[in-house]
Formats: structure tokens, sequence, C-alpha cells
């Protein structure tokens, strides 16, 4: 049996008649959130244990509290600050001026099941709009231009039904480049109606960030995707009143992190902009598209 | 639902057959194919935003041979049913008996041999393509791949039923 032969004969058994599927959409968002919140729940239960292992450790080792017999060294050598310190944590959102918390209406993190109007038939708007505005906006908070590493603009996208643009640009920090990432999509109904029906979209259980400009536009930061240390992402979803969506995703990584496989090789376990420099990027990305 | 959970419904929705349809290749079994179809799926919701586009089919490809290697190594032993069962499955005979060989005798390859000549030979992936899938070298799949072939030739001469005949 050669290679034809064996194609042709495989093949064969991919054209069998088969059952109806039984898995629903629902099953899996179900498991996967549950698998989501699992891994969210075991990188919290390990930076606790490391937490309290540090803890007892310096309670067990405080000069002249050991207990009798057991000898501890000393010195009067100060340890750097950057071993217990560590990176500042990027699991939860601070709060920003001029953004409002909100609180998420639905229980268990399951995001609303919100029945929106259709999309409108609407194009979105073409790179060569998009991508000076997006680039300048993010050269206005970082000092630089940021070097433009993945343009796409899709009539039909298999990640989205409908016309999706995506842009990725790199920002160096420290370890290597981070990633500032741009999605351009379109949704149904108001802002304001999007913007409540996504507060969970991202499957946290912490509640988004909300500021709204004169325009009507709205403005939604998520908390970090943190579990996922090395590297992190934290999403900002722009929603406009001509219907078009703009997510600006903060990423850990780059290019150079992401395997063919769609894996991911490592990263700088920290995000390449704060949370305030990703808000100004996002007001001067509509500013730029206006 | 918009945003993450709208995007992967729609990856859903155009992947899930054929994801379901390799797997089935693999394990020779439509329930266990939704159950590894199904566990794919989920994985890749729970890294679905840190999946780029332009490699989200290759990575659901090697989720879903990894889940499905994963199962053979543990032996079922933990086997959960996650999804309901077909009310009415394809009736086992339903094709002609040399598909029946050849099925037979593809089930009696190593879950690993098997797993490569499925993505070479059903899901048409390169060599290089497999070896990214599966985590190893070119060199490895090639000997995978010829090993594979003979054991399913044995298997399937041993049926009385020569593969050869389809026109090769």
């Amino acid at each position: 049996m050669n290679d034809d032969a064996a194609r042709q004969a495989l093949h064969t058994l991919v054209d069998e008649p088969a059952p109806p599927v039984t898995t629903t959409l629902d099953q899996v968002l179900r498991r996967g959130r549950r698998r989501v919140l699992a891994q969210r729940a075991g990188a919290v239960a390990g930076v606790m244990a490391v937490v309290a292992a540090i803890g007892v450790s310096a309670v067990l080792l405080r000069p002249g509290d050991q207990p009798d017999g057991l000898q501890v060294a000393t010195s009067t050598t100060t340890a750097p600050s950057s071993t217990v310190t560590g990176p500042p944590s990027t699991a939860t959102l601070q709060p920003l001026d001029g953004w409002q918390a909100m609180r998420l209406p639905t229980v268990g993190c399951d995001p609303a099941h919100v029945q929106l109007p259709p999309e409108p038939q609407i194009a979105i708007l073409s790179r060569d709009i998009v991508e000076p505005a997006f680039v300048n906006a993010i050269s206005d908070v970082t000092g630089s231009a940021p070097a433009v590493t993945m343009a796409e603009w899709r009539e039909n996208s298999p990640k989205q039904v409908g016309p999706r643009g995506y842009l990725a640009t790199e920002i160096p920090m420290a370890g290597g480049n981070g990633q500032v990432q741009l999605e351009v999509i379109r949704f149904g109904g108001t802002p304001r109606e999007i913007a409540d029906a996504s507060l969970a979209t991202y499957g946290n259980c912490e509640p988004p960030l909300r500021h709204e400009l004169a325009d009507g536009t709205i403005l939604q930061m998520y908390p970090t995707n943190g579990w996922d240390t090395p590297a992190p992402t934290r999403p900002l979803q722009i929603y406009r009143p001509d219907n078009r969506m703009y997510i600006v995703t903060a990423a850990g990584y780059s290019q150079a992190d992401v395997t063919e496989s769609g894996g991911m090789s490592g990263g700088r376990g920290a995000l390449p902009l704060d949370q305030q420099e990703l808000a100004q990027v996002a007001v001067d990305l509509v500013t730029g598209l206006n | 639902m918009r945003g993450r959970d709208q995007e992967f419904a729609d990856f859903f929705s155009a992947r899930f057959e054929g994801a379901r349809r390799i797997a089935y290749a693999m394990c020779g079994s439509w329930p266990d194919a939704e159950e590894i179809a199904q566990t794919a799926f989920v994985k890749l919701y729970a890294r679905w935003t840190k999946v780029r586009i332009e490699t989200v089919d290759a990575y659901l490809r090697t989720v879903l041979t990894r889940v499905f290697l994963d199962t053979k190594r543990r032996g079922r032993a933990k086997e959960q049913v996650v999804a309901d069962l077909p009310d009415t499955a394809a009736p086992p005979d339903a094709g002609p008996a040399e598909r029946m060989a050849l099925r037979s005798a593809l089930l009696s390859v190593p879950p690993g041999q098997r797993a490569v000549l499925v993505l070479r030979f059903v899901a048409d992936l390169s060599v290089e393509q497999v070896a990214e899938t599966l985590g190893c070298s070119a060199g490895t799949v090639k000997s995978q791949t010829a090993r594979g072939l003979t054991a399913l030739r044995a298997a399937y001469t041993k049926g009385d039923v020569n593969v050869e005949v389809r026109g090769a």
C-alpha cells in the first residue's frame, strides 16, 4: 500500500454516513467556562500557597524568636526588595478616573444571553483609515511608533460572520516585545445594548470598567486574562454609534512567542500598557477615526 | 453574546463536524469521536483569546490529536459521558465490506501511528504540519507513517482484502 492508495482508502472512512451531532454550543460553552474558572482558581491557589509559604517562613525564621535548640543564621544584609515584591498583579482592574466600575447582572459569571438586533450590513472602515489612527494612538502614548507585524482585512472571516479587520503591533518591553492588537468588527443594537450584553463576555467573574464619550461611543475595559501568567492579555472594547466595534488588546507576548500550532512558547509575564495607557490608546483611536 | 463567545460560536458551527470526523477516523467510534471533539473544543475555548486566526485550525488539530492520544493512554479508565448519545447511530455495516475491513485494520494500528496516518492521509496534512501538530520531528513522522502503513497493510491483508485493488 503506497501513500496514494492509503490516502484514497482512508478517505473513505470520513465519507461514511455519520449519526447526527449531539454536542451543542451551550454544552461546550458551559464546560469551557468551568475550565477557565478552574484555571483561574488554580492560579490563585498557587499564588496563595507561595504567599503562605513566605509568611510561614518569615515567622519561623524571625531572629530571636526561634524555639530552643534551633539555630538560625542572622545577617545584617538586607534582602533586595525585588525578591519579595515580584511583578505587580494584573489580575484585577484598578479604579480609573472617569471610568465607571460596572456590576455583573448575571449569576455564575455566565455572559448575559441578550438577543440583540442583527448586525447592519455595513462595511468596516478600511485598513487605510484604521491603521494610521491605531499606530498614531499608540505612538502618542508610548512615545515611539510601534511596528505593525500583522494586518488582515477579510470580507468574511472564519472567526466572525461578516467582515473583520485585524492589526497586531509590537512594542518593546522588558525581556522582549509585547503586542497591542486591534480587531475591527460590527455589531447590532446600540452601543449601550451591546456594552450591557458584553459585561461578562470574556468569561471573567470580574466586572469591567466603562467610559462614555460625548459622541455616544462606549469604551469597556476588561480584567486581565491573568491565569496564564507568561502571556497575559487585557482587552478593551469600543462600541461606536455607527455600529462598528473595535477591540484593543494589550498582550504580554510577541509574534515570536507564538508557535505554528497556535500555542504559546513564552511571554513577558506582564502587559505592555498599563490601564491608563490602554485607555488613552482607545480614546486616541476614536479621535483618530473621527 | 458578543466578542469571545460570538467568535467561538461561529468557529464551532463551522468546524465541529469536521473535527468529529477526524476524531472518528482516529478512534473508530462515533460516541467517542463526539466526546473527543467536544473536549477539544472546550480546551480551545479556554485558550480562545490567545489563539491567532491564522493558526486556529492548526491549534484545534493539535488539541484534538492530544485528546485522542490522552484518552488512549488513560485506557479510558476515567471515561465520562459528556454528550448525549445519538438516538440512532449509523448502522455498523452501512459501508461496503472493504471499508469495514479497512476501518478494522486501522483500529489495529497503534494509536500514535494511527494518529499520524489519519493526519497525513485523512486530514491531508504535510509531513511538516503533522510534525508540528504532534510536537515531533519530520523524521519521526516519516518513520511512524512507514510503520503505520506496514501495520495497516498487515492487518488489512489478514482480512483477505487487498487495498491495492483500489487503483493505486
